[in-house]
């Protein structure tokens, strides 16, 4: 049960980070980005290849992921801010082209198995009976501290402080002298390199495939939407919970219900909490 | 001028007729099946239009309702004795039932988060359309859906889509007429407005959810006698419902012909290209995104948007001298209400 409780941590730090990039691109650029999902890719497969093909050392093949993610998002923000005024199934098309256009190349790239990034530290720690592999604990531990680092650069920084006024009202901040689209840049530069550090460590525990950043978009939005949007605290604690519901259910319910458990989970909380378990009363849609 | 208008209201059922027959009298195997296939999605993009074009209810879990409608077909053509006719009123009936029971939850929820919610519908769906093993097939599917003798060519497969669709495209140009797209219109507008104009809001999005949900049901069924063979995966996220969406937001959503352009340029047309798997998809998503950024309201607007454009220049300059007032006639451009974001 344990064990099973820290796998599910640690699935649930890498939803965590996904989310927590998600968030602050959702609120800061007010762009329902699906798209968001690549970028963990991304950053999971250049870490990926800087590891096997440049042989880089593991620390710095994170650091490459990262940084490669970031420029993904800066891409990604150039496409959306043209389409500020769009309506949101425009986003969601334009999202879907963007998924569609970066998994072919991915999967050109590099094939169609998933891939693992090398010389991720191999030693286990033994915590009294749970064996935790080194590099789990450093997503879990990653989770918690890029988490509070950007809330406090969020709530005490002066980009940060722009950075939620646009949050709260983006018409009211840009008459205020704020420069919305550089802002809206810097979310989406900052929540995909937190995205490609979740890639790149997810890909140290466990391979990644080209396709895989679907998935990890919808489960990045479940976790908003159930966290509640707007809350950056919200969805590190949605996405361990999500991580911890998903691997109890599979471990313990009928494994191809798991979804159908996880789904229903989200269905019942959005239904009855609109505005998230750990609801900011912000406007719902 | 009342008869040019006839006509260029008329041209396109014209086309729309010109080409079902032509390619039916082709009697090519390919084109045909290429066609019925295409048909099956004007049906079920059609059936989201009338939620999400007209209602602002982006429901990216149509596929449930379009597996529903297969499962329900397949199982009365398997299991029972019943005639082709039953099997297409189960399905739809199944479908609209199911959608009606969800749906004074799901609409609890709007814009983004009626998206996710019915999103998970969706992969719900498809996990219980694998897991019911015992009435479903599993994933092994559901096989051995005979057609009835009529039926059993592909030109007749073809004529009875065929049939199917026009009927259906007559019955979308009625609701696009309809009191109740007007209303939803204004939902997916401004809901609270219309709601203060003292419109029964929730009742009219129930009605277009289910609506939509049926004639997915009826896609579905048309499916499971077309490919006489239901496995899950044709009904997941990425084969129906984000292809549907697509096809609705590539087309024209709130148009009568949206669906169905979409669908032929979107799965119709790629066929015929001759290209790898990735870059098809590659191209695909491409497609999308310049549609969405030069055209954000679709190809159909955009072509009518244009040639109205091109019009009223042409008419310009041959009289030059006569320079009317802007009229009802001459007005260039609709008057579309612009979408208040605060």
């Amino acid at each position: 049960m344990l064990q099973t409780i820290v796998v599910g941590l640690v699935e649930g730090g890498v939803y965590a980070l996904s989310a927590v990039g998600l968030v602050l691109i959702f609120s800061v650029a007010g762009v329902a980005n699906l798209a968001h999902g690549e970028s963990v890719v991304v950053g999971g497969l250049v870490a990926y290849a800087a590891g096997t093909y440049a042989h880089v050392p593991y620390v710095l093949s994170i650091v490459v992921g990262a940084a490669a993610a970031t420029v993904l998002g800066l891409i990604l923000s150039l496409v959306f801010d043209r389409l500020r005024d769009a309506a949101e199934t425009g986003v969601l098309m334009a999202s879907l082209g963007l998924i569609l256009i970066i998994e072919a190349f991915g999967v050109t790239v590099f094939g169609d198995e998933p891939k693992s990034v090398p010389a991720a530290p191999g030693h286990v720690l033994d915590l009294g009976g749970v064996r935790i592999p080194a590099v789990w604990a450093v997503i879990v531990v990653t989770a918690f501290v890029l988490t509070g680092l950007l809330r406090l650069y969020i709530s005490a920084s002066r980009p940060g402080r722009a950075m939620r006024a646009m949050a709260m009202n983006p018409y009211a901040a840009t008459l205020m002298g704020i420069a919305r689209r550089r802002y809206a840049m810097l979310a989406f530069a900052i929540g995909s390199c937190v995205a490609g550090i979740a890639g790149a460590l997810l890909a140290s525990a466990f391979p990644i495939g080209a396709t895989s950043g679907e998935d990890i978009a919808f489960k990045a939005f479940i976790v908003i939407i159930f966290a509640g949007l707007g809350s950056i605290g919200g969805a590190l604690a949605g996405g361990l919970l999500l991580g911890v519901i998903g691997a109890v259910a599979s471990s313990y319910i009928d494994s191809g219900y798991a979804n159908t458990f996880l789904f229903a989970f989200l269905l019942i909380v959005i239904v009855l909490r609109p505005n998230g378990l750990f609801g900011v009363n912000v406007a719902r849609d | 001028m009342l008869a040019t208008r006839t006509a260029r209201s008329a041209s396109p059922w014209a086309v729309c007729a010109i080409v079902l027959l032509a390619t039916g009298l082709s009697g090519d195997q390919f084109l045909l099946s290429v066609a019925t296939t295409t048909i099956l999605w004007v049906v079920l993009a059609g059936g989201l239009n009338l939620m999400m074009g007209y209602g602002g209810l982006a429901n990216l879990g149509i596929g449930a309702s379009y597996g529903i409608g297969a499962y329900a077909a397949g199982l009365v053509a398997t299991r029972t004795g019943l005639p082709l006719v039953a099997a297409f009123a189960v399905a739809i009936l199944a479908a609209a039932i199911v959608a009606a029971v969800i749906a004074p939850f799901v609409l609890r929820t709007r814009g983004l988060h009626f998206a996710i919610a019915t999103l998970a519908i969706g992969i719900v769906a498809t996990d219980l359309f694998t897991n019911l093993a015992g009435l479903t097939g599993g994933s092994v599917g559901l096989s051995g859906i005979s057609r009835p003798d009529w039926l059993a060519d592909p030109a007749a497969m073809y004529w009875f889509a065929a049939a199917i669709g026009f009927l259906l495209l007559v019955l979308f140009a009625v609701y696009h007429r309809s009191r109740m797209a007007l209303v939803l219109r204004g939902v997916r507008d401004d809901e609270q407005l219309t709601r203060s104009l003292g419109f029964a809001v929730t009742r009219y999005k129930i009605t277009a959810f289910v609506l939509g949900s049926a004639c997915a049901g009826l896609a579905g069924a048309l499916y499971a006698y077309f490919i006489q063979y239901v496995a899950p995966s044709e009904f997941a996220l990425a084969g129906a419902s984000f292809q549907a969406f697509a096809i609705v937001a590539f087309g024209g959503a709130a148009t009568v012909w949206g669906p169905s352009v979409g669908a032929i340029l979107l799965t119709g047309l790629p066929t015929f290209v001759d290209l790898g798997p990735q870059a098809k998809m590659a191209a695909y998503g491409l497609a999308l995104l310049i549609v969405v950024l030069a055209v954000p309201e679709g190809v159909v607007p955009g072509a009518v948007r244009l040639s109205r454009l091109l019009r009223h220049q042409f008419r310009q300059r041959s009289t030059p001298v006569e320079k009317t007032p802007s009229g009802a006639e001459t007005a260039p451009l609709p008057e579309t209400a612009t979408r208040y974001r605060g």
